[in-house]
């Protein structure tokens, strides 16, 4: 039975998944969710090189089993040896989360029988973990609508061990496994109930993403599988019910309505809620298995892995690091004098790219161009021109001093905004060429023009070649066909006449051979 | 001596012991995969011809290993089904240094009790090795009876042995040769098959104490692939204190006689050996002590609640899905996961050791046992930090009256001689086979060195003596072990 019809998936582009959630976050005041308590569970992986207990590299669809070492297979006589990148990478997530810091943590195996858990435990921190007791706040901005501040408790951040994949087969009964993943560092963090609404969890879980991803620690992404979510479920009071393996932030959303509403079902037709295990398939929620008769995981210290000792120095080192968060970097952006809007300041961060525009802004303030030129030509030229993850490449490719004097030439009209686009993608795909952009723009001739004969030349040649359509304009049939002849010319001149300009001459020309075109024309 | 005098003494020796394995391992069974004779005479001679006697006191001797230690070019089994032809892509790292720094020569792999679980080597899935001092059938001890009886019978120079809970000194006292297991830590356990893992040390047996100090300087290395190796630092610290210690002692100890070890299932052969040992020491000038230990009365019970628990944990990943032994279904029908290849592929003892471990590890008792355990370890360790005039390099100084602290404790081995085999396979319990472990497992338990030294006695019976020392105290471990052997 269908309990909650899901909406069309809105569109996505290269900013679409970070827009639908804008959208989400900023429409119309949730429905009341009286007595709704969430908590959630994040599994995050950390994003080091090696593996947590072992070297061999992290992957995501690498070929199967192609990143595996000894002890990862749990080959007799292997041992670990931790990978303390992943430490500081934990530490790093625990102090942006403002958690009391263990200075002694200890690594427990948790045992269970399964074939993607190749030593028959998992090494994970169940009895002290490294962080405890921390706060993540979250305002209207962040998609909450019910209250103007919600703190969510952090009750546990604990680092283990990622497990492999079970890869299933239509038509076989054979299942494999690939143990590329098995042994991938994990930060587990845990969180008190605190959540009332399913907004409020989505909003949390978003913001955690971005800022684990804005602090190097994990690149947050649900494709990839590097975050996974569990979340918690009570209504007034009553038994909590855990949903599994989330996969999106639209699933968090709607699984928690649905068990929502399941609960209210449960509690009107006179029965008590009993603590169940739940999936979510996309549209329906439905019981997995018994929570309480839960696994004997016989915990017990690792033998072999040493108390994790942090000094007073490394837990101070990091607070004192600590880059500037998310929330204070947004309200930089939206303040004078940048001035950004939200949504433009929330892709910045997004993309990785506040300290290139920071860096792009302060060499056109030395310049005394004033506007928000920076912000507009990297929010909304260059991120609709480059492909997925190139973004990365700009701060070291397409420099500030190199994108501000484009902007620079742009705005003295030495060249047209085109071109200035084209040479952004010169730059892009001939990465060794580490010329200034004025030589560049020399050497390929790319100056704008403004030699009248020429623009001349290009227009009536277009204007000939497509003499059909000449007769839609003129006669006032189709007069946007214009814009036809304007792409015509824009090519043909290699983008070095500006638009206006080419635009004014095909009109000078049409007027001047069609009488009749001149006269609408007044 | 010219090389090539001491390039034929070298295969002499050898052909001795393979001329020993040829004749005596089919009785024995003390190696259960031997190699070809002539591979190893080969490399003998390649050995002895770039190696000159200065160089490595090892060099083309030969040794045998147990069956837990990993190679690269034979099955490593654990004497167990469950690693029938399980060969490891990797190679222990003692072995590596055994055969890349002192050219030691290996003839074959030993038998144990299957994962090293054992006191008398029965539970071999090739049966168990015999005694070679008898013409009885008697056991050669475990779970290392395999190493034990090879360098007992001639038929190497030495060999390694894992010590877990007295498993190279137990067989050594039964066989009559030495027995060492050095401070837990020193020697890499890369590539030996965990048992359990916070009290498996690598061990060394040979017949003289010379050739045990020989092996061990080598084997003894920081291993950074060894989460628990102890460090560079420590390790030269270590040997200031034995350069500082010997100088002050001069040869002379203070000996304590731990009185929890005088136990009533110890045979009149035992305690008269003992006496005899001590006797004989204090004849030679040093001192003797009694001491006491309270806790030493905890650690039978405390050994076989943290050593099963630890060996379920660790023999979880046999499970056949990667390697070794899988049955033809991964599950009956409402059966556990994995269940029919592990009650295959394991024999009984170990079977019984995980279901104690489990039980031991699960929620109900795990406060009462598991942690109860670790309680009275460290109460245990505190006890011999008490007795031992030695710092525990690793704690902090604790307060004691330097007149009742010693040097080195000394003590049996075993309650008894070697059993018979018909004797133990009788016995109504197995528990009756642990209790012969209650004087090994307290300096287990402590991770402190502990040796076996071979004692005959005057009506031809050979008993295994231990000497104990503090942590890190083995080079002087071993210098107390050679003045008894000189007596």
């Amino acid at each position: 039975m269908r309990i909650y019809v899901r909406p069309r998936l809105f569109g996505t582009r290269n900013l679409g998944v970070f827009r639908d959630v804008i959208r989400w976050a900023s429409a119309t005041a949730e429905n009341s969710y009286d007595g709704l308590k969430c908590g959630v569970e994040i599994h995050l992986q950390l994003d080091t090189k090696t593996k947590l207990f072992s070297n061999s590299r992290t992957s995501f669809q690498a070929t199967p089993n192609e990143h595996v070492s000894y002890f990862d297979l749990a080959l007799p006589g292997s041992q670990p040896i931790l990978n303390k990148h992943a430490v500081l990478l934990a530490l790093k997530a625990a102090t942006a989360l403002n958690c009391k810091i263990h200075r002694r943590s200890m690594f427990d195996r948790k045992h269970y029988f399964y074939a993607d858990q190749p030593a028959g435990y998992q090494i994970t921190q169940y009895y002290h973990a490294i962080a405890s007791d921390g706060i993540l706040w979250l305002q209207r901005r962040d998609g909450i609508s019910s209250r103007d501040k919600l703190g969510v408790r952090i009750t546990q951040l604990q680092i283990e061990q990622d497990t492999g994949k079970s890869v299933y087969e239509i038509d076989s009964d054979k299942s494999y496994i690939d143990f590329n993943r098995t042994n991938h560092p994990l930060i587990e963090i845990v969180t008190a109930p605190d959540m009332k609404t399913p907004r409020e969890a989505a909003a949390f879980v978003h913001k955690l993403q971005i800022l684990m991803k804005h602090l190097g620690v994990s690149t947050g992404e649900f494709q990839s599988g590097a975050i996974r979510v569990d979340v918690n479920v009570s209504t007034n009071g009553g038994k909590r019910c855990e949903i599994k393996n989330l996969a999106s932030i639209n699933d968090i959303i709607y699984s928690i309505r649905a068990e929502y509403s399941r609960q209210l079902n449960q509690v009107s037709q006179g029965r008590t809620i009993e603590s169940v295990t739940l999936g979510w398939d996309g549209h329906n929620i439905s019981v997995q298995r018994d929570k309480e008769g839960s696994l004997e995981y016989r915990y017990i210290p690792d033998p072999e892995l040493p108390p994790l000792l942090l000094s007073e120095d490394i837990i101070r080192k990091t607070r004192d690091n600590q880059p500037k968060l998310p929330d204070e970097l947004i309200d930089e952006l939206t303040a004078a004098p940048h001035g950004l809007n939200l949504a433009n300041a929330q892709t910045l961060l997004s993309y990785g790219l506040v300290d290139y525009y920071y860096a792009s802004y302060k060499i056109l303030e030395e310049a005394e161009i004033k506007g928000k030129n920076a912000a507009n030509w990297i929010i909304n030229d260059i991120l609709g021109i480059v492909s997925a993850g190139e973004e990365k490449l700009l701060p070291s490719i397409v420099t500030p001093s190199r994108l501000t004097d484009l902007i620079i030439a742009q705005k003295q009209k030495t060249i047209t905004k085109i071109i200035a686009m084209n040479v952004i993608k010169y730059f892009l795909q001939n990465q060794a060429d580490h010329r200034v952009t004025a030589e560049v723009i020399d050497q390929y001739q790319l100056t704008a023009m403004a030699d009248g004969n020429i623009l001349e030349t290009i227009c009536s040649n277009v204007l000939e070649e497509h003499s059909d359509l000449v007769e839609l304009v003129v006669s006032g049939k189709k007069p946007s066909a214009i814009k036809f002849f304007l792409g015509m010319v824009m090519k043909n001149g290699m983008g070095r006449f500006n638009p206006q300009d080419s635009e004014a001459t095909l009109k000078r020309i049409l007027m001047a051979q069609h009488p009749e075109y001149a006269n609408s024309q007044k | 001596m010219s090389m090539f005098q001491h390039a034929d003494i070298l295969l002499k020796e050898a052909k001795t012991c393979l001329s020993n394995i040829s004749s005596l391992n089919h009785r024995l069974n003390a190696l259960i995969s031997v190699r070809p004779p002539e591979s190893v005479l080969t490399r003998v001679s390649e050995v002895a011809l770039k190696c000159t006697e200065s160089q490595s006191g090892l060099a083309g001797k030969l040794f045998a290993f147990k069956d837990n230690f990993c190679t690269i070019d034979q099955p490593t089994t654990c004497a167990s089904k469950m690693l029938q032809g399980y060969v490891s892509p990797f190679e222990a790292t003692v072995m590596t240094r055994l055969y890349k720094i002192a050219h030691a020569i290996d003839v074959g792999r030993a038998n144990m009790d299957e994962f090293a679980m054992g006191t008398d080597n029965i539970f071999s899935v090739y049966g168990p090795p015999l005694n070679p001092l008898y013409s009885t059938p008697r056991s050669a001890g475990g779970s290392s009876g395999g190493s034990a009886c090879a360098v007992a019978a001639g038929m190497c120079h030495f060999a390694l042995g894992t010590d877990t809970g007295g498993s190279v000194r137990l067989p050594a006292a039964y066989c009559g040769v030495v027995g060492f297991k050095p401070s837990y830590g020193l020697v890499s356990r890369h590539g030996v098959v965990a048992f359990a893992q916070s009290l498996d040390t690598v061990g060394v047996l040979a017949r003289d104490v010379q050739t045990v100090r020989e092996v061990f300087n080598v084997i003894s290395a920081y291993d950074p692939l060894d989460p628990t190796s102890v460090s560079n630092e420590l390790r030269r610290q270590l040997q200031t204190n034995t350069a500082r210690r010997r100088q002050a002692s001069k040869g002379k100890y203070k000996l304590g006689i731990p009185l929890e070890f005088i136990v009533d299932s110890c045979s009149p052969d035992i305690t008269n050996a003992w006496a005899a040992v001590l006797k004989k020491l204090l004849a030679q000038g040093h001192e003797l002590y009694a001491v006491s230990m309270p806790s030493i009365k905890s650690a039978l019970p405390t050994y076989y609640i943290l050593g099963p628990s630890e060996a379920a944990s660790n023999l979880s990943r046999y499970d056949g899905v990667r390697y070794g032994y899988r049955a033809n279904v991964d599950r009956v029908a409402n059966g556990v996961l994995y269940g029919v290849t592990r009650s295959e592929g394991f024999g009984s003892e170990v079977r019984r050791r995980i279901l104690l471990g489990n039980y031991n590890l699960s929620s109900g008792a795990f406060n009462n046992h598991y942690i109860q355990a670790q309680k009275v370890r460290r109460k245990l360790q505190l006890n011999f930090d008490g007795v031992f005039s030695v710092d525990h390099p690793l704690e902090k100084p604790i307060d004691r009256d330097d007149q009742l602290t010693v040097d080195f404790l000394v003590a049996p081995c075993s309650t008894g001689t070697a059993p018979l085999l018909s004797d133990i396979l009788s016995q109504k319990s197995p528990l009756d086979s642990y209790v012969n472990d209650v004087l090994t497992v307290p300096a287990s338990l402590a991770g402190i060195p502990a040796i076996s030294i071979p004692w005959h006695t005057d009506d031809g019976k050979v008993v295994g003596i231990q000497v104990m020392g503090q942590y890190g105290d083995d080079d002087r471990v071993l210098d107390v072990s050679e003045t008894i052997m000189s007596l």
